[in-house]
């Protein structure tokens, strides 16, 4: 790299110059972004901290100049907010684990197991994502209806729970799994319940984790079919509630913003820490589940 | 005898293997009812559905519902706001993270390309409802922090969110700040497969760095954006079904109706449900998206030789 600078310009001095410039000029630009990006995050944070009374006044003030926890204590007082960050963890964490569940056995069978109509059937589960949800809401509304799971979270969560993107995901990682390592435990006598427990399940930890990961936030950011299935408020998931906040309070939205921050501090905390799986798990499947 | 055996032969290996049919019994059966079983019930749009006959039994009508949608009075504003908006998001949401990828990765410093990229993709995992509460926040005429940035002026604060005329750019610009650096990320990935001898190759011949972005960066990053952009292209209809619907207010309706919320709001929504003819508008909708996601791939083959197949 030294050498390739050097080429380009043979006078040290000018080097140097020219990278420091480029350095101001990145880093003016990395600001301009980070404003562009973070600042509206901000906003949401301190117009959720404005004083009840003042929210009008106080509007105008970049750097709020008084804070309070009101608007939140108002938010678990006057509105079943609580219940919907329970019913949210509750749903959310139903659905991935089932997710999961399905995608790992169904991934690992179809990567381990050779048996006629394979690849037949492995394209069924593929050409099943193509299906656009839409077209399908109807039917699976009335069907929810019949089977009696209507304002339940098990119609909620049962009917997305079976992901051929995840299925996909999890048979291209089982791919990788030494055929030699399992072949040894079958001789060994392992029966393939102990196999698929005690040597395939520990290998694949790190797409499980990646597919939890990402079933979790999928499930947390969905609004269309749980504001389908519940029409109760009292079982609404967070994306659902939000969205009442948002029709009853028009004018005034210091609610929808305390709502907002705490449904949004969990994703953002959790996309943090887990960057780099969630990372892993896009570049493999390309656009993320769903 | 022989059949006898060989019967004997697949009874043992479903006994050896039962424990595969078990791991793959379950998934099947999910997809089985819960994707391919309501395309079964999508059969209602042939039909007069009522709830009291059931699928099978309510009346066939042929293709009256598609008709009806035709004739209707909403059906050419519904399919112009559609085309206007996913147009406008795809010609605004498909070159920036392209530009995106290509500038990060002239960055070299470690520290920096991460942090650029952690910003810039954190906005995709924020939940569509909070993104459009904080719209309606921001733009407000009063407590938003366009009115403050309005007042500081000394001019009026516009109220956007109410504004026909401002729906699809602030849908589509929002829509951008929300996606752009999760877009960003494939082709960045695409770019590190490049071969650094390449751009080693044309510095020595003296390219600069503008060339080297429009002869080798470009080049190398056109089949994955040629399918990606088959891919949207086929999904032009399908313009996302949440934002639209929260973003809609009896103010910017006659802006704001797509097919999608159309649909959401004749089957699931009105006092008279009207399962069939919404089923019949979905299902034209995904036959036409089709239609369209082949004859785009054949232009993008004929023209690039990049497809989806």
């Amino acid at each position: 790299m030294t050498a390739r600078t050097q080429y380009i310009n043979p006078g040290k001095l000018g080097a140097r110059r020219q990278s420091r410039l480029t350095k101001w000029l990145m880093f003016a630009l990395f600001v301009c972004l980070a404003i562009v990006f973070i600042f509206p995050l901000y906003w949401m944070v301190i117009s959720s901290l404005r004083p009840e009374g003042r929210i009008f006044v106080d509007a105008m003030e970049i750097i709020p100049s008084a804070l309070s926890l009101d608007t939140y204590r108002r938010l678990f007082e006057e509105e079943p907010y609580g219940v919907w960050f329970v019913n949210s963890i509750t749903q959310t964490g139903g659905y991935a684990l089932m997710g999961v569940f399905l995608c790992t056995t169904g991934g690992y069978a179809l990567a381990k197991f050779r048996f006629r109509y394979r690849n037949l059937l492995f394209v069924l589960i593929l050409v099943s994502q193509m299906i656009p949800f839409h077209l399908l809401i109807v039917s699976l509304f009335l069907m929810i209806i019949q089977m009696g799971m209507a304002e339940t979270y098990q119609g909620a969560i049962v009917p997305l729970a079976a992901s051929p993107i995840g299925i996909f995901f999890m048979r291209q990682y089982m791919l990788a799994i030494d055929d030699e390592m399992l072949n040894a435990a079958r001789v060994d006598g392992a029966s393939e319940y102990q196999i698929f427990w005690h040597i395939v399940l520990p290998n694949a930890r790190p797409a499980i984790a990646t597919l939890l990961i990402l079933f979790c936030i999928d499930y947390w950011n969905n609004l269309l079919w749980p504001l389908i299935v519940f029409r109760n408020p009292d079982n609404f998931p967070l994306a659902v509630g939000i969205k009442r906040l948002i029709d009853q309070y028009r004018q005034q939205y210091d609610l929808t913003m305390a709502g907002s921050t705490l449904a949004t501090v969990p994703v953002i905390i959790l996309f943090f820490f887990l960057r780099r799986q969630i990372m892993q798990g896009l570049a493999t499947t390309g656009t993320g589940i769903k | 005898m022989l059949t006898g055996a060989k019967r004997g032969k697949l009874w043992l290996r479903i006994r050896r293997n039962w424990q595969l049919y078990a791991l793959l019994f379950l998934p099947l059966v999910w997809l089985v009812v819960f994707r391919y079983a309501p395309m079964y019930g999508a059969q209602i749009a042939f039909r007069d559905y009522s709830p009291a006959f059931g699928i099978e039994g309510s009346p066939w009508v042929g293709l009256a519902n598609f008709e009806r949608f035709f004739n209707s009075y909403y059906f050419k504003p519904v399919i112009v706001n559609t085309l206007i908006i996913s147009f406008y998001s795809l010609l605004a949401g498909f070159p920036i993270p392209i530009i995106l990828a290509l500038s990060v990765n002239q960055v070299k410093m470690r520290l920096f390309r991460n942090s650029v990229q952690m910003i810039t993709y954190a906005p995709h995992f924020i939940s569509t409802v909070v993104i459009v509460g904080m719209l309606f926040q921001f733009l407000h005429p009063r407590v938003g922090f366009i009115a403050s940035l309005a007042n500081l002026f000394g001019m009026t604060p516009p109220n956007l969110m109410g504004d026909p005329g401002a729906f699809a750019h602030i849908f589509v610009w929002s829509g951008v700040w929300q996606e752009m650096g999760f877009g960003a990320i494939i082709y960045l990935a695409v770019l590190s497969t490049i071969d650094p001898a390449l751009h080693e190759a044309a510095v020595v011949d003296g390219a600069s760095r503008l060339q080297r972005i429009r002869y080798i960066d470009i080049p190398g990053l056109l089949p994955t954006a040629m399918v990606l952009l088959v891919l949207s292209t086929g999904r032009v209809l399908e313009v996302a079904f949440e934002k639209v619907y929260l973003m809609q207010s009896p103010l910017n309706l006659g802006v704001a109706e797509v097919i999608n919320t159309y649909v959401y709001r004749v089957g699931l929504l009105s006092p008279i449900l009207d399962f069939s003819y919404s089923t019949a508008i979905g299902l034209l909708k995904g036959v036409v998206g089709l239609l369209l996601l082949i004859t785009v791939n054949y232009a993008a083959r004929r023209l690039t030789d990049n497809g989806l197949w």
